[in-house]
């Protein structure tokens, strides 16, 4: 594929790739500007490095992914999350996870609960289950301590759990 | 679990988000797609029919309703489309009144339309029609005369220099029996003229890819052995990928009363009246022109149209074609008639306040281009050569660049000349109208898209430098070692040539060694810089060997015009004209001793054009014939004769 393909393949997924990168970004920035911003210099950067595109290693669409992933790297460096790691959680990851097993049963209730989660929150859950980032990666994007990353991810399960037994209150 | 609760949360949270259109369409244009690219236009609808399929149903049902009402409508008003009562109303919006059309107003009498009015001078209302007439008639025949070639949208563009892009008026003087302007053969002018074997082998997936083709040959005049290289201007674009920008086209149409003469006569000649009779005057041909260049223009290009003589008015502000009544438009320009000064300045100051009022979007969502008709007789206003290019120079930094197309025998193409050196500039004579047409129908997209500009070359080597540059208009400012061209524009390409494809460069040998590197720089529309290297040698290369036929029609017709421009030069030098721009004819002669050289010359000519085996070559043949055949004049002042 030469340059003039790769420039015809994007403007006709254009439209496609553009509301890809729009949702993607919305979900992980919570200031608007900022991520319109972030999404008009991704397109405009990718379609000015389309030669470099090689379509052998992936689609057009991982590889603006990969893009527009190193892009939010760039901005959480510069861009502190507003999620505080203070609060210190007593149980371990591997701990909350076990108790969070206990409660299969409760998908209703702990959806409730992530929907009340703040932007950032859900953000930081997108990287961590939609993007399979590690907890280094996260701690080097937030500027924080690796271990401080896992106890927020504990916390947010102890949280869970809390709030599960509150839902359970209020179903009933 | 946590991780799959999430991604379903994650997924149905993420499709609501809603997507900022303006700002897509923003970002498109910023690319240069455009909304009514088959691209953007297929993909939005193929996702709204995968989106909403639930109101497939409904879509049949509007569809119908919509037939239905569409019946009823045309029962109604049999004479109103469907489309003229949902579509906006296009628009006429004429605003120029010639002084006739003024006279006929304060006489009770208004006439709206064309045809009728401001036939003073002219005979338009019959005229009007018969050049209606012969337009509809170029239609017709345009692709299959002389010039037409049958394109394959998948051989490849190649690219030709800015400035002229013919050599119409030089001919056009010969063909009338006048001596011609330097300044309208020039070598682009001519190479523009031809398609050229570019020597394109290697293939080539960038913007630009220059390739090098030699020729040892001897001048058949001076006997002496000469090296040449050809550059060939190719691209790796294919002409189906080529899309011209939207265009925001200002046309600044000269009325003056020069325009009013003859195609083949000369206004400033004291016979002029007794030879303007029956013939086709300069502002009928610029007025067809310009008929066939609205037929080149899409909906979504803007078109204005300034008027200029002593004075300028705004004929037609800058809107969207879609939104303009365009056959009004063609049948007010029919109407218009030639008279009074020209001042070239003024027209120009209106075609750069239409530029002002969208120059928000300038910048990268269109093309911006003035293209002006004129015979390039300015009398009045600023008439110096540096105050208009100044001018055009300030323009083409923003961006806004020149066409200009030389209307009849006694167009001044030494103004243009210097105008068509400017960044993005072209230049095209109308030797007749259908020719003009024909160009247009092959290349008024490229004709608007200069894609190519700062072209930087510079060579490296202990054994060549450059000794002259033939095709470029910026040829002058090429040194020893550095070959500087402003513009390349698109070109079309036929069975692997190019028209105007070759810059031909005449080496001097300075030392032992037989290898030439090459490098060269330039930019591209978006301001991006690139480079390209390549070497060749003259080792092996025997005399009277060239490496294709490209490089062979590119020495023989640089003989010829060298030849050429250094007999107009000396047969003018005996006879000076007085004023800058409003010249008389001078008489087609041939002094002695270039009556003999000619002769001499058509048979190296006509040798070389049948080896090279390219027809097209028989026009310059046929110059050179009528020159031979023509008395000539015994006593030139042989002491400034610098050829034989």
């Amino acid at each position: 594929m030469d340059v003039f393909e790769k420039r015809d393949l994007f403007a006709r997924e254009y439209h496609v790739l553009f509301e890809f990168l729009y949702r993607y970004v919305r979900y992980r920035v919570s200031d608007r500007q900022e991520a319109e911003d972030i999404v008009a210099d991704v397109c405009v950067q990718g379609y000015a490095k389309i030669e470099e595109y090689d379509e052998h290693l992936g689609t057009l669409r991982q590889w603006m992914c990969g893009i527009v992933r190193y892009r939010l790297l760039m901005y959480w460096r510069t861009k502190k999350m507003s999620i505080s790691f203070e609060e210190r959680g007593a149980n371990s990851y591997s701990e909350i996870d076990d108790l969070f097993h206990e409660h299969l049963d409760h998908k209703m209730a702990i959806e409730r609960i992530l929907e009340r989660l703040t932007g950032e929150e859900k953000a930081l859950l997108a990287m961590r289950y939609e993007d399979e980032m590690t907890y280094e990666e996260l701690a080097y994007i937030l500027g924080k301590e690796v271990s401080a990353v896992r106890q927020w991810f504990s916390r947010l399960h102890r949280r869970l759990r809390l709030e599960e037994k509150n839902g359970e209150d209020i179903l009933c | 679990m946590l991780k799959n609760i999430f991604s379903k949360m994650y997924q149905k949270e993420i499709e609501q988000i809603s997507v900022n259109v303006p700002l897509e369409q923003m970002v498109a244009a910023r690319l240069g797609f455009s909304k009514t690219s088959k691209h953007f236009s297929l993909s939005l609808m193929i996702q709204f029919l995968q989106r909403w399929k639930r109101l497939w149903p409904v879509c049949v049902f509007a569809v119908l309703v919509l037939m239905v009402v569409s019946v009823q409508m045309s029962y109604q008003h049999p004479r109103r489309s469907l489309l003229s009562f949902i579509a906006p109303k296009k628009i006429d919006d004429w605003q120029y009144r010639s002084s006739s059309e003024v006279d006929k107003t304060s006489g009770a009498f208004i006439s709206g339309m064309s045809g009728s009015g401001s036939s003073a001078g002219l005979g338009m209302g019959d005229a009007g029609w018969d050049l209606f007439g012969g337009l509809v008639q170029s239609e017709s025949f345009g692709s299959s005369a002389g010039l037409s070639m049958s394109v394959s949208s998948d051989e490849s563009l190649g690219f030709s220099v800015g400035g002229a892009k013919d050599i119409g008026s030089f001919r056009t003087n010969i063909e009338n029996g006048f001596l011609p302007l330097l300044s309208s053969l020039t070598y682009e002018g001519l190479f523009g003229d031809y398609f050229f074997e570019t020597g394109k082998k290697e293939t080539c997936d960038i913007l630009f890819c220059p390739s090098y083709r030699r020729a040892v040959t001897k001048n058949p005049l001076t006997g002496e052995e000469e090296m040449y290289v050809a550059v060939g201007l190719n691209s790796g674009m294919k002409q189906s990928d080529f899309a011209r920008k939207k265009l925001n086209l200002v046309i600044v149409l000269d009325i003056s009363g020069s325009m009013s003469s003859s195609f083949d006569t000369y206004y400033y000649d004291q016979n002029r009246q007794k030879e303007q009779e029956a013939k086709k005057t300069k502002i009928q041909t610029a007025l067809a022109s310009v008929s066939s260049l609205l037929d080149h223009l899409q909906p979504d290009d803007r078109l204005g149209i300034v008027l200029f003589n002593d004075h300028a008015s705004i004929a037609k502000p800058l809107r969207l074609v879609k939104e303009t009544e365009m056959e009004q438009i063609k049948t007010h320009l029919l109407s218009l008639s030639a008279d009074g000064g020209t001042d070239f300045s003024a027209g120009l100051d209106s075609a750069e306040t239409l530029f002002m009022e969208v120059s928000d979007e300038k910048d990268y969502t269109y093309e911006n281009r003035m293209i002006i008709l004129t015979d390039a007789m300015p009398n009045t206003g600023d008439i110096s050569k540096d105050g208009l290019v100044s001018r055009l120079e300030k323009n083409a930094q923003h961006k806004v660049y020149t066409t200009c197309i030389g209307i009849g025998v006694d167009f001044q193409s030494a103004l243009v000349e210097a105008i068509t050196k400017i960044r993005g500039a072209n230049y095209f004579s109308t030797h007749t109208q259908s020719e003009l047409q024909e160009r247009l129908d092959e290349g008024f997209d490229y004709m608007v898209s200069p894609l190519v500009f700062n072209l930087e070359m510079t060579t490296e080597s202990n054994g060549f430098e450059i000794e002259q540059v033939y095709g470029s208009p910026e040829a002058n400012k090429s040194t020893g070692n550095i070959m500087r061209i402003g513009t390349l524009f698109p070109s079309a390409t036929k069975d692997g040539q190019t028209r105007g494809g070759i810059i031909l460069l005449k080496v001097r040998k300075t030392g032992g060694d037989p290898h030439l590197s090459l490098r060269v720089n330039y930019e591209d529309r978006d301001g991006r810089t690139w480079s390209r290297t390549g070497d060749i040698s003259f080792d092996g290369l025997q005399a009277d060997m060239s490496d294709d036929n490209g490089v062979r029609k590119g020495v023989l017709l640089v003989r010829y015009g060298e030849l050429i421009r250094q007999w107009i030069a000396d047969e003018r030098e005996k006879n000076e004209t007085t004023s800058s721009w409003e010249q008389t004819s001078l008489p087609l002669q041939v002094s002695s001793p270039y009556d003999q050289i000619f002769i001499r010359f058509k048979n190296y000519f006509e040798q070389e054009a049948q080896e090279i085996g390219d027809a097209t070559l028989n026009r310059e043949r046929d110059i050179l014939s009528k020159l031979t055949t023509l008395p000539s004049v015994p006593f030139f002042q042989e002491e400034t004769g610098g050829i034989d």
